[in-house]
């Protein structure tokens, strides 16, 4: 909600783009983190469609080049951000939590701890909840 | 809240067309007033005669009529997008209504909340 007080804002973020597709994913990072560092407030992070890949605990890196799953996921933990993997999105591209692994008889979860499935009524409440929304990478 | 939805996605060059109608879907079941506006290559998802099955996919038609059943009934189309894709009214879904691009600025405009997808 608006805040009289200060000028500062609440946010509700949805990226859209995979880690390595596009330089959407990383572009949407480097907006939270300044939007975090000016004061704003993220209320949620909601990751859609392809970005449901940056909820991917299992991607390996080349040491010369930044894991992008890693760095989301480092900064969620980092600020305590509340952030949704889409689990229509997510399920058909692989991020399973340890219950869905088990639901879908999958013989390992993906999903990074850092992160949840949930559904598209956690982005409708953000959009709600919040002063602004912004959608990276379409 | 009143939500616009811009819908900018060719119906099947990826998966986003679809996405984006699920959340336009969600919305309207969480109870909030959706319209909709079909713009850019977003036009090319009221085709009519749409024969998804020969690229094995979903048809994007079933979903448009599935839109009454959620008490979406602004459905918008800009003219403007459709004209420079060789379409006509003639062209589209009849539940469109085809309007000129100063009616999508105040569509636009009279939002809560605009999600462009």
């Amino acid at each position: 909600m608006p805040n009289s007080q200060t000028d500062k804002k609440t946010l509700a973020i949805m990226v859209l783009s995979s880690p390595h597709a596009s330089a959407h994913a990383q572009t949407a990072l480097a907006y939270c983190q300044s939007v975090l560092d000016a004061g704003h407030q993220i209320y949620r992070i909601f990751f859609y469609h392809e970005a449901a890949y940056l909820g991917n605990t299992a991607n390996c890196a080349p040491q010369d080049e930044i894991n992008l799953s890693d760095r989301w996921q480092q900064l969620i933990q980092k600020y305590d951000i509340d952030s949704v993997v889409c689990i229509a999105s997510g399920l058909k591209r692989g991020m399973l939590d340890t219950t869905e692994a088990k639901r879908y008889e999958k013989t390992t979860a993906s999903l990074s701890p850092c992160t949840e499935l949930s559904g598209l009524g956690q982005w409708i409440d953000a959009v709600n909840q919040t002063d602004q929304h912004i959608i990276f990478g379409n | 809240m009143k939500y616009l939805y811009l819908l900018r996605q060719a119906p099947y060059q990826s998966s986003l067309a679809r996405e984006a109608l699920d959340m336009v879907l969600a919305t309207a079941a969480f109870d909030q007033h959706v319209q909709l506006l079909f713009i850019n290559d977003g036009v090319f998802q009221l085709q009519k005669g749409q024969q998804a099955d020969l690229l094995q996919q979903k048809n994007i038609e079933k979903t448009l009529q599935a839109f009454a059943l959620y008490d979406i009934n602004d459905v918008y189309c800009c003219s403007h997008s459709l004209q420079l894709r060789g379409l006509t009214t003639d062209n589209i879904d009849a539940s469109a209504q085809v309007i000129d691009q100063a009616q999508c600025q105040a569509l636009i405009q009279q939002a809560d909340k605009v999600i462009s997808l």
